[in-house]
């Protein structure tokens, strides 16, 4: 494992997974004006985002504005986003991902389990 | 999870590597309590194989760090045996999985360096050879961390379920002990911490919303005031919106605990009830709502460009943490039985307002970064924001058709900075008068005093006041 993404797919993979992130922590936050326990999985959720976008370079923060989320996103509520954002990660092996992913899928990990009704 | 079917196996040494990594994640998503003594059982085949497969690998540094965890899960393993915990037994399949996985690619390594002209370790390896180890060195390194972080989970659950029998001073099931349950976590954790300083994990803590059992009481006044220190470093610094906003949802999430845990404590009788329901409550009502209406306009111009300062994303991960072990339960909110096993609820609630007592001046600070001309915000972001007529036409001057192409970060929108500041100034407001409802003073009744009656209705939610019970060592028929 180096210090940045050893392939562009694996980059792509990383940042729609943020996406998918940020989309989960909105839709959390929606969904915490009729259920105030949900904020706080919401806001790990893009406490997490937060912490992947830190893997990437950082002069690409922009790129993530352009991630075109796949259409059958659009039904799933917060939970099963944090869960397509986990599974967008097995895509590819650790080692094509940054130091610091394994902490960060890790977290991820616990947010799936954490996050279940 | 594959069933490997050992004689058949086809699959190269890194396909097996892999199919370990997707099958201890797969582990991640389930750590019931249930499934904490066969996880330590296995534990010691997954440590055995990974080092066999370490072991086989070119390893031109010589890198000890899996000699260590071997070290540690064969120290572990020793104990066990000596103490008859957990005792026979099902492993758990999750990770014999990735046990067989990596015992079969150790099997390949091995085979085709006895295949081969006798390895000489000095001499100079193919670069190829070199990375394909390194590569896979860190798969399988990251296998262990996710193996040990499973066990270690699934332990933490356990821990907490024996604690709770203990507390209630009834006995513990034949075959469970407490203290070898929780020396087992603490074991498994040493190997959690060193592989993921392996991998690199830089958040091994807070990143995983790390629940300590018991909770740590210093933890959240220490983590509270080192979010309030960092805060405002932050806003001390370059102002960008990623960071405002991610202060602003840490400071509702302090306020939402804050009535979480303080409704427990005035239900118990530990703070004035009539104060708490009549007062303190629809005061950190408000301040929710406030806070969060700066978060929904600030929000859109960010998209999805939230890179904080890292400084201030650990202290927001780790009061995140602290907070979420204390008032959460999965997804839904801890019982109030649970939140009294879990903390000293009047420290909490202390430490909570005490908290909150910084909410003015924050806000304040915050209005004279939304201020700054230097604040920026994404041009999309903006641009989505002008499109929804959150800024009136012909008020977006500052943004270019090209700064939209390019997603460039630019001066935020004159009309959009003055709905941040009214926003701001409402948090102020409410702020203050949650001060003066004593939302940020509850106050405390001695413990053992019995509640004063309320009126009307809220004599249902009347209780005696409750001491908390000790929290270690518990009473019971510990082995």
């Amino acid at each position: 494992m180096i210090g940045q993404f050893t392939t562009q797919p694996a980059i792509e993979s990383w940042r729609e997974a943020i996406a998918l992130l940020v989309e989960a922590a909105t839709r959390g936050f929606t969904e915490a004006e009729a259920n105030p326990a949900l904020y706080s999985t919401a806001l790990w959720a893009d406490l997490l985002a937060s912490s992947a976008i830190d893997l990437l370079p950082a002069n690409q923060d922009h790129l993530l504005d352009g991630v075109v989320l796949d259409r059958s996103y659009e039904d799933l509520d917060m939970v099963g986003l944090i869960r397509a954002a986990e599974t967008t990660t097995r895509r590819h092996p650790i080692e094509q991902f940054p130091v610091g992913a394994s902490g960060v899928i890790v977290g991820l990990l616990d947010l799936v389990r954490e996050s279940r009704p | 999870m594959t069933i490997p079917d050992v004689d058949n196996d086809q699959r190269s040494v890194g396909e097996l590597i892999l199919d370990a990594d997707i099958t201890s994640r797969d582990a991640l998503w389930d750590s019931g309590k249930d499934l904490a003594k066969a996880r330590v059982r296995s534990w010691g085949e997954v440590v055995e194989a990974a080092a066999d497969l370490w072991s086989a690998m070119p390893d031109r540094l010589g890198d000890p760090t899996m000699s260590r965890i071997r070290t540690l899960s064969d120290g572990l393993q020793r104990t066990q045996r000596r103490t008859q915990w957990p005792g026979a037994g099902d492993g758990d399949p999750h990770l014999e999985s990735v046990a067989t996985s990596l015992g079969r690619a150790a099997e390949l390594v091995s085979a085709v360096d006895r295949g081969g002209a006798s390895r000489n370790l000095s001499a100079p390896m193919p670069i190829d050879v070199l990375h394909d180890a390194e590569a896979a060195r860190t798969r399988l390194m990251h296998v262990v961390y996710v193996c040990a972080h499973s066990v270690g989970t699934s332990l933490d659950r356990h821990v907490e379920e024996l604690r709770g029998t203990l507390d209630q001073r009834k006995s513990l099931d034949r075959g469970d002990s407490f203290t070898r349950a929780q020396a087992a976590r603490q074991r498994i954790g040493a190997v959690e911490r060193i592989a993921g300083a392996y991998v690199g994990s830089r958040w091994p803590q807070a990143l995983t919303g790390e629940h300590r059992s018991p909770v740590e009481a210093a933890r959240l006044e220490r983590a509270l005031a080192r979010w309030d220190v960092q805060a405002h470093r932050t806003l001390a610094g370059p102002p960008t919106a990623a960071n405002v906003l991610r202060i602003v949802q840490v400071q509702r999430e302090i306020t939402s605990a804050a009535d979480v845990v303080g409704s427990v404590a005035a239900r118990r009788g530990l703070t004035d009830l009539e104060q708490h329901h009549f007062r303190t409550r629809p005061a950190l009502a408000s301040l929710q709502q406030v806070w969060g209406r700066v978060a929904a306009d600030l929000q859109p111009m960010l998209v999805r460009q939230r890179r904080v300062d890292p400084a201030l994303l650990g202290a927001a991960n780790e009061v995140h943490a602290a907070l979420r072990e204390i008032t959460h339960e999965g997804a839904g909110y801890a019982t109030p039985d649970d939140v009294i096993a879990r903390v000293d609820v009047l420290g909490a609630t202390a430490s909570l307002h005490r908290a909150l007592a910084s909410t003015v001046d924050l806000a304040h600070v915050v209005g004279d970064v939304v201020a700054d001309p230097a604040f920026t915000v994404s041009a999309r972001g903006a641009q989505a924001l002008v499109t929804a007529g959150g800024v009136p036409v012909g008020n977006h001057h500052g943004m270019s058709l090209a700064d939209v192409h390019h997603n460039r970060d630019i001066p935020i929108p004159q009309p959009a900075r003055v709905v941040l500041a009214a926003d701001l100034d409402q948090v102020i407001r409410v702020a203050v008068a949650a001060d003066s409802a004593g939302a940020t003073r509850p106050e405390i009744r001695a413990q053992l005093d019995p509640p004063t009656a309320p009126s009307g209705r809220l004599h249902q939610d009347r209780a005696l006041a409750s001491t908390r019970p000790a929290a270690a060592p518990g009473f019971g028929c510990e082995r």
